[in-house]
């Protein structure tokens, strides 16, 4: 055959297979025009596109790839707005709330995005891989994109074949049973058993074992382990068979347009600190549309995110129905009307009286949207920043990192909108004048010991605990006036101390409210110098407690000058020991020759100071901090820097943190689109001096930052700053409205009075015409005379 | 696009070590993190040894999970007849910086891959002797899995097939080279004889049932190659244990790593064993699922008996030895939680001193409650009181020790902790069970039986 001929076949069937593919694309894009949701009867499949035997005790989980990607195309659903962040493949839009890594073990508060919005890093140039970014943010994350990586070789951390990838959770939105459990889902992730979670939160089957704690080369063809039912068990699904047909086929209670609780999952956004009772909530939401109503899309799942100018995004022209002005106002493009206002029964806005510039330099949710502006901001939580939303035994949600809102911010179109806003935290080196940022991972071997003083005070608290087992009570720390003991979360509380002086400073007994006694009883009975039985007794309990790290030091009580200490074989050796010669205890560790208190002194210093606060760390553990990170063996060069509530920190020469502006410890902020308020509760609805006063909140609060660094020098400014306008013109202008009033009466006053003058001259000079009109011959007769 | 960061670390982690172990062939890279791994000779990049892995399914990977870390270990090929293990394992050690060619045919993986030192074998026990003694001649050490086969003769053909050749063979009695085990047998047993005259021994290895193995049916190897390796069928090639023909059973699989320690422990070769089980709960089961028996060992001290059981119906118990002497008991596992400590007799000398010297831990005293607020609750597992708890720990996989013995003896000659003539020793042992189970009389050893 000639090449010419051959090639020519080959580009044929090319051609043929291509377009029969796009055929079939085609096909499952197309709506048949039924507004009945079909029943979704059918059986399982699992990742191995293999029918799932419901009863059969090995059976895989559900794999939404080959279960749901039957009927509906996976891989063009995974190109959605949900799924696409790591790809690439989609424009990032008008920024969007980010994830941010929080770690309280190093003072961590790390904004990532894959989308490069403005203030946010992205996760490979800080070499979180697509399993670490999964494993952190998993949770709150719907499958596909990065969690579902092509090369899963890459990060030698990975342990993606246990795990599985993370499929597109479908029924995390299309899920209409009030079974769809999201605390479940973000559990299974924790426990980093990917593959099962959609079924675990599915409700369709119980998932017990962890991945988490199975060895590293596991499959989950190796089965279970025989020898281990207890800790290292493997993950696996016992599928509610009574859910099941006798072929295998289950009911899926799926909906077209996902609740809003399903949504909701992921995108709430409160007051922190506010009853639910006293949230009003979105307007559009209580007239009874839903999410979806205007958060559309196709099979595409290209969603519709609802902002001004998303129509010339990616060529989405209906995404401009659905912005606030499509509904209410209605879009025109170019000469033509292309939707008429009033869609879904959108009012229309009369805004009478307003002068048009508002229209032009504000976007609508500026008066409409989240909270009105007072004189300080609103604390919110968010579902994915600060874990709101998963329930369970334990309190998942944090308060850090603080975002606020409302701040009003000009954004990249000259727009000024109402945003959410919050600082990043986190240790960084210099890269000339950029900061890199260091993960948590990275500096967390340099944050040990120096910051969580509350946990490692609580950690000797318990271990303490074992001292008098018979005495009702608990173990504290009596330091600076206070009584420190330890709460359910290894972190501290504190009293004030109004005890015997001769406790003070040291560890001892809280019996009851106010009553404290020595952790070791009569510890000198004799008035001999020595331990009395019971007190030794009691030390070697608590020697032992505190004996977890007996390569580096071991623990010992200070007392009249010896050194009490715990021997290999469990008694009590005696030591002179200079150091101490009074008749209290001190309780040490020693390790060599030296003997240091249990806890750094400067660490009780700084638990104290954080101590009931939302702080996590002071000026001085960070100085600390960035000094060992500084000298730390193989560190690169460069200089290590803390950024936090909108400064950057470094050690001066004399070793002291001082704090400098820097771009990297800009606030992070995006736009609030939600929790819209009616016409009459619009901002600006009652008065214009809403926002033109001398000192009206919307130009003039002060946007004050926050961290999780305990520390004076915090970045601070006023909101006009945030929206480029001038503050002194602003408040000048705003005074002017202070007397707008009477000088609009004057200036209608005058006006009538120049009226009047006007009317008055007019007056006269009707006379007049007519006077000369009447004295003037008109007609034959008049003139006869 | 952004460029990926490869992660990035002030500190070096566990897995920052494999990785940079493998990806440099060699060096300890210990930072001040601190690793938990201790130092070992640290070898140029002339010492890294190539190696092959035949056999990748589970008790394979659990092999690779301890050479990858081992510094100076270059994993060059791995050879599986099932592509879905195959593929698994050579992913495993791909993503710490390996890079293995993967082969179905242990034969053309021979024939193909130049420069290698040692292999590593893992397959069903029915293939160990043809593979060994292939990889024997090839100029390889060997290190091949328990059991060395089902049949003695195979046994045999690989001790001979080594002294033949020359080259080493480690048989995977992971106890041998375990510190635990060492220091219990080596330093209390045998040198402070701190528990007088063992007279008895117990041991069991009790684990749940379960269900046989299943697999992807995608993944389903044809049947004419199932054949040509030599198996019947799918089922059997994911369950071979329990076919007489691949293996030996649950007394074999299971009881051998224990048998091996009486033979330790008592410094000799059983003189007899009775036992009985049977095939009583699984159906569809060649193997007996129950077995119990008695061995008896003499000594130069007298006699000493046994007991052994493996149940796979229940995991009352779990697995663990006992070794009982006139003045104190040892209750050893592999697994701390299940046996790690020495009972003393009232009678007995003080073993006070000993803890002094650092050779037990203090005598475990009882643990109470504190009716405390707030302060969590410990739930460890504390030891029973009275026991003395052995003060050696193993900071890696339980496999890794053993390893490490065998490539040390290639590379620097120290001798192997369970060469192919003591593995045998303790194959002829454990495989007689099977016939006293299915006859029901007693197997009596001669001393020439454990000779090769």
């Amino acid at each position: 055959m000639k090449p010419a001929v051959l090639t020519g076949l080959i580009a044929v069937c090319v051609l043929a297979a291509v377009s029969s593919a796009n055929t079939k694309s085609e096909h499952h894009f197309e709506w048949d025009g039924s507004r009945i949701p079909p029943v979704h009867r059918f059986p399982l499949f699992d990742e191995n596109g293999e029918q799932i035997v419901p009863a059969f005790s090995q059976s895989l989980p559900m794999s939404s790839k080959h279960t749901c990607g039957v009927c509906h195309d996976y891989s063009t659903i995974r190109q959605g707005w949900h799924f696409n962040s790591s790809l690439g493949t989609a424009d990032p839009g008008r920024p969007g709330e980010p994830w941010v890594w929080v770690d309280e073990a190093t003072a961590t508060w790390l904004p990532l995005s894959y989308r490069g919005w403005k203030g946010t890093y992205h996760p490979d140039a800080l070499g979180i891989s697509e399993w670490r970014f999964t494993q952190l943010f998993g949770r709150h994350m719907p499958g596909g994109d990065m969690g579902e990586p092509e090369d899963t070789l890459s990060d030698p951390h990975s342990r993606w074949d246990l795990s599985g990838k993370l499929e597109i959770n479908c029924l995390a939105c299309h899920n209409g049973s009030h079974e769809q459990d999201q605390s479940e889902f973000a559990k299974q992730m924790a426990r980093e058993n990917f593959r099962w979670a959609a079924t675990a939160a599915s409700g369709l089957g119980d998932v017990i074992g962890m991945a988490t704690r199975v060895r590293d080369a596991w499959t989950i063809f190796d089965g279970p382990n025989p020898d281990d039912t207890e800790f290292a068990v493997r993950p696996a699904v016992q599928y509610h068979t009574d859910k099941f047909d006798s072929k295998g086929r289950t009911v899926f209670n799926v909906v077209h347009q996902p609740p809003d609780r399903n949504c909701l999952q992921c995108h709430s956004v409160s007051p922190a600190h506010v009853g639910h009772s006293q949230i009003d909530g979105d307007v559009h939401s209580l007239s009874g549309m839903k999410c979806a109503d205007c958060h559309r899309n196709d099979l595409s799942h290209r969603m519709v995110r609802g902002f001004e100018g998303e129509e010339l995004i990616e060529g989405m022209a209906h995404a401009a129905d659905f912005s606030c002005r499509g509904c209410h106002v209605g879009a025109e493009n170019g000469t033509m009307r292309t939707v008429q206002q009033g869609r879904l029964g959108a009012p229309k806005p009369v805004h009478a009286g307003i002068p048009p510039v508002h229209f032009e330099k504000m976007a609508c949710t500026t008066c409409h949207s989240g909270p009105m502006p007072g004189p300080g901001l609103t604390t919110v939580r968010t579902s994915r920043i600060n874990r709101v939303g998963i329930h369970g035994r334990a309190e998942w949600f944090t308060d850090e990192p603080v975002i606020v809102e409302p701040v009003f911010v000009r954004n990249e179109q000259g727009v000024i909108e109402p945003r959410r806003m919050f600082w990043p935290a986190f240790f960084g080196r210099m890269a000339g004048d950029r900061v890199e940022p260091l993960t948590p991972d990275m500096v967390t071997t340099a944050t040990e010991g120096i910051l969580g003083a509350q946990q490692q005070i609580g950690r000797v608290l318990a271990a303490l605990s074992a001292t008098n087992p018979e005495t009702t009570g608990h173990p504290v720390l009596i330091t600076g006036g206070k009584a420190l003991s330890r709460d359910l979360n290894g972190r501290l509380e504190a009293e004030d101390y109004r005890g015997t002086p001769t406790l003070e400073e040291n560890w001892a007994w809280r019996v009851a409210e106010g009553v404290f006694i020595p952790l070791l009883p009569d510890v000198d009975p004799e008035g001999t110098g020595e331990l009395g039985f019971e007190a030794e007794q009691a030390l070697g309990r608590a020697l032992d407690s505190l004996d977890d790290n007996p390569e580096t030091s071991q623990p010992g009580l200070l007392y009249a000058g010896k050194l009490y200490r715990m021997q290999l074989d469990g008694s009590i050796v005696t030591t002179d020991h200079a150091e101490l010669k009074s008749s209290t205890t001190q309780w040490v560790l020693v390790s060599g020759d030296t003997v240091e208190p249990l806890v750094p002194t400067e660490n009780v210093k700084a638990a104290l100071e954080t101590v009931g606060t939302k702080k996590w760390a002071t000026e001085e553990q960070i100085s600390r901090v960035l000094k060992r990170l500084a000298s730390a063996a193989g560190a690169k060069p460069g200089e290590f820097v803390y950024v936090s509530s909108g400064k950057l920190y470094r050690n001066n020469a004399e070793g002291v943190l001082e704090a400098v502006d820097h771009e990297a410890a800009q606030p992070v902020s995006w736009a609030i689109g939600h929790d819209v308020r009616p016409a009459a509760q619009s901002l600006g609805a009652v008065s214009c001096r809403e926002c033109h006063d001398a000192d009206a909140p919307y130009f003039h609060s002060i946007v004050k930052a926050a961290g999780p660094m305990i520390t004076e020098t915090v970045a601070a400014a006023p909101m006009h700053l945030f929206q480029s306008r001038d503050g002194s013109y602003e408040r000048l202008f705003g005074y002017s409205f202070q007397w707008r009033e009477y000088f609009k009466t004057f200036l209608f006053g005058s006006a009538g009075f120049l009226a009047l003058i006007l009317s008055a001259y007019a007056l006269v000079g009707v006379r007049r015409a007519a006077r000369y009109v009447g004295t003037s011959p008109s007609s034959p007769e008049e003139r006869s005379h | 696009m952004v460029e990926k960061k490869k992660p990035d670390s002030l500190f070096m982690s566990r897995r920052d070590f494999l990785l940079a172990s493998a990806a440099t062939g060699a060096g300890l890279m210990l930072s001040s993190s601190g690793l938990a791994q201790e130092p070992s000779p640290a070898p140029g990049k002339n010492d890294d040894l190539h190696i092959a892995l035949i056999g990748a399914g589970a008790q394979g990977r659990v092999l690779l999970e301890s050479i990858v870390r081992i510094p100076g270990i270059r994993v060059q090929a791995i050879c599986d007849i099932w592509d879905y293990s195959l593929k698994y394992g050579v992913n495993f050690v791909k993503k710490l910086g390996h890079n293995p060619t993967g082969y179905e045919d242990y034969q053309e993986m021979l024939d193909k891959e130049k420069g290698l030192d040692a292999a590593v074998i893992a397959t069903p026990d029915f293939m160990h002797a043809e593979h060994t003694n292939a990889c024997l001649r090839a100029g390889l050490h060997v290190y091949c899995e328990k059991e060395m086969s089902n049949s003695l003769e195979s046994a045999r053909s690989m001790v001979l097939t080594a002294r033949e050749t020359k080259k080493l063979l480690q048989i995977g009695h992971q106890r041998r080279s375990n510190p635990r085990y060492i220091h219990a047998i080596e330093r209390l047993v045998k040198e402070r004889k701190i528990f007088g005259r063992i007279t008895h021994a117990n041991a069991q290895w009790n684990r749940s049932k379960s269900d046989d193995l299943g697999w992807p049916k995608r993944n389903t190897i044809p049947q004419e190659t199932l054949e040509r390796y030599g198996y019947a069928s799918m089922q059997h090639f994911r369950n071979w244990r329990w076919y007489r023909k691949y293996g030996g059973g649950p007394i074999v699989d299971l009881g051998s790593h224990q048998i091996d320690i009486f033979s330790w422990v008592f410094r000799t070769n059983p003189r007899s064993v009775v036992a009985c089980g049977g095939v009583d709960f699984y159906r569809d089961h060649e193997w007996f699922d129950n077995v119990m028996c008695i061995y008896e060992y003499e000594n130069d001290e007298g006699v000493g008996r046994a007991f052994y059981q493996v149940l796979t119906t229940t995991k009352h118990g779990g697995f663990y030895e006992t070794f009982m002497g006139e003045n104190g008991s040892l209750q050893i596992s592999e697994v701390p939680a299940r046996g790690n400590s020495c009972m003393r007799e009232n009678h007995a000398p003080d073993w006070g001193a000993l803890a002094m010297e650092g050779l037990l831990l203090k005598e475990t005293a009882p643990i109470t409650r504190a009716p405390i607020k707030d302060v969590a609750v410990d739930v460890r597992v504390t030891a029973d009181t009275g026991k003395w708890p052995l003060p050696v720990e193993l900071n890696k996989p339980a496999h890794q020790p053993h390893l490490e013995n065998f490539f040390d003896a290639i590379r620097y000659g120290k001798p192997l902790n369970c060469p192919g003539e003591v593995g045998y020793e303790t194959a002829v042992a454990v495989i007689k069970v099977n016939e006293a189970v299915a006859t029901g009389q007693p197997v009596y050893f001669k001393p020439e039986d454990f000779h090769v």
